[in-house]
């Protein structure tokens, strides 16, 4: 059954769901103390001496982690189409949600990357009959886009939808406008760095933060990523916008 | 999120937010408009402020569901874009094209379009409105269509064979929107006399639409006990208290579902929403569009 949308452009319609916004909604600018801007000088000026110890490191992790794993990753086909660019954010936001609910019971989440076009999902699980099942699930568009592979009860699933980070004028920049937004509650673990703020929490604790980002319509303002460490305890990172 | 339907007078909203549980209303209501109301004079403009103002949000974003009176619809055998322009000529005055807007949806296989055609001063006047409140809109529908929409999105009604959505109108005239297998099927308008049924308009021929009358006119005359060829019927009324959609419930009809969006929705307050007055709400369904409820 089609959808009407009366905003799309006259003519014959198709039969998938059409989105075409109209928007006048104002970009708000945030005014950051000048203390913030300072700080983050101070901090720049450090940062170089960090780095070639950190990507030194980086280099020889990677090193040995495409040794070990390059028989397995090289099997893999990450040729993977994106589902339709005309699926609304909201629809999007409500899938993640369902798959970070889910987590409790049904798989692992690898990892969940909120990045500048796209959201990636990783999943992995004992029961391939569940991956399959939630592959049709998440692939609403019969794009392709949802893939499950794996071996020897090991499987894993990776689905792409399309995302877009809106605004930097709305942008997390600090801790403190993170916290202006959000209250992570007394169970939830912080640690905060110069470039990103990490929580670690039940899995009721990381979806009360991730809708407070929505309701405070912060969900797309950052780079976020999301994985699971065990049954009910996951990690949100919030990356800072420069 | 702000979803808005127009329905004669009245305007009714419903404001919700994403929630763990699915979607979350926070905010309803209903807004009279005033005498005369028009969308050319601003008085829309007027409905949104009054609207964000009772549930505040920092970006309004709406989804709307206009009363069909707004519009006019009709459908067209189609097998080419040449044979639409060829048949424009000849059924269409020129000034028409001016004025209207018309979206075209294909069914029955391609070989027929459901035509739905919009005053262009109307769609801009809405736009208009849009942005002296600085909000966003994500789509205009109709009436009876975002009802629909509402039955699949509240009531998983994609999952059946067969289905009917029907609206109780004023004045016995109701209209009842038939889909089967996933595909618009036809859209009737008839009017409920003393024991009978008189079809008024219908677009998209149908051989569900005779039985649906049918077996309407049974129920007019109270002898039905279930809609038989059709898996499911959701039923609701844009007027409050309606009697006759209060006696469809009332008989107890084995397949009637009242379409009664608060019946599945979470509401933030501890508010108990009547079900009849709650089917009037029905024709939200635009805005949860693609959301799992």
């Amino acid at each position: 059954m089609f959808d009407l949308n009366l905003l799309s452009e006259p003519g014959i319609q198709s039969t998938e769901m059409v989105d075409c916004p109209i928007s006048f909604i104002k970009e708000k600018l945030i005014d950051l103390p000048k203390t913030t801007s300072i700080l983050k000088n101070k901090k720049s000026t450090k940062k170089p001496m960090v780095l070639p110890s950190l990507s030194l490191y980086s280099i020889i992790f990677v090193a040995i982690a495409g040794v070990i794993f390059y028989p397995m990753v090289s099997n893999l086909n990450f040729n993977m189409p994106m589902q339709s660019e005309k699926i609304s954010q909201e629809v999007v936001i409500d899938k993640v949600l369902k798959v970070i609910l889910q987590s409790k019971n049904d798989y692992n989440i690898e990892s969940l990357q909120f990045s500048n076009e796209n959201v990636l999902i990783r999943l992995s699980s004992f029961d391939m009959t569940l991956m399959k099942f939630f592959q049709e699930e998440m692939d609403f568009s019969n794009s392709g886009a949802v893939r499950v592979f794996g071996d020897n009860n090991n499987n894993s699933m990776i689905a792409k939808f399309p995302w877009k980070i809106t605004s930097n004028d709305d942008s997390i920049a600090s801790p403190e406008s993170f916290f202006e937004f959000v209250k992570t509650g007394k169970h939830v673990k912080t640690v905060i760095s110069e470039e990103e703020i990490v929580m670690r929490g039940s899995t009721s604790d990381i979806i009360s933060i991730f809708l407070q980002l929505a309701n405070a319509e912060r969900l797309q303002t950052n780079e976020m990523v999301i994985h699971s460490i065990d049954v009910d305890s996951l990690i949100f990172a919030v990356k800072f916008s420069n | 999120m702000i979803a808005i339907s127009q329905s004669g007078k009245y305007f009714q909203y419903l404001v919700w937010v994403p929630s763990e549980g699915g979607p979350l209303i926070t905010k309803f209501g209903q807004i009279k408009s005033p005498d005369h109301f028009n969308f050319k004079n601003g008085h829309f403009t007027s409905i949104l402020e009054q609207i964000i103002n009772e549930a505040p949000e920092t970006s309004p974003r709406f989804q709307l569901s206009l009363d069909n009176q707004n519009i006019f619809i009709s459908d067209t055998n189609y097998n080419s874009e040449e044979f639409m322009e060829w048949q424009k000529t000849q059924i269409s005055d020129s000034e028409f094209e001016v004025l209207y807007h018309t979206f075209s949806y294909p069914f029955s296989n391609n070989s027929t379009l459901l035509n739905i055609h919009l005053n262009k001063d109307l769609k801009l006047r809405i736009v208009d409105s849009i942005q002296d409140v600085n909000g966003e809109l994500r789509a205009i529908n109709i009436g009876i269509f975002s009802a629909e929409i509402g039955a699949r999105q509240w009531f998983h009604a994609n999952q059946l064979e067969s289905y009917a959505v029907w609206k109780i109108g004023k004045n016995h005239v109701d209209q009842l929107l038939i889909v089967k297998a996933g595909e618009f099927q036809s859209f009737i308008t008839f009017k409920r006399l003393k024991d009978s049924v008189k079809v008024l308009n219908v677009i998209g021929a149908s051989p569900l639409i005779d039985k649906m009358t049918q077996q309407i006119e049974s129920w007019v005359n109270g002898v039905l006990d279930e809609f038989i060829h059709i898996e499911r019927v959701f039923a609701y009324s844009s007027e409050m208290n309606s009697k006759d959609l209060k006696k469809l419930i009332e008989a107890q009809i084995n397949n009637v579902t009242l379409l009664n969006p608060f019946e599945v929705l979470d509401i933030s307050t501890e508010e108990k929403v009547n079900p009849i007055k709650g089917a009037t709400f029905a024709e939200m369904g635009v805005g949860f569009r693609g959301i799992d409820v």
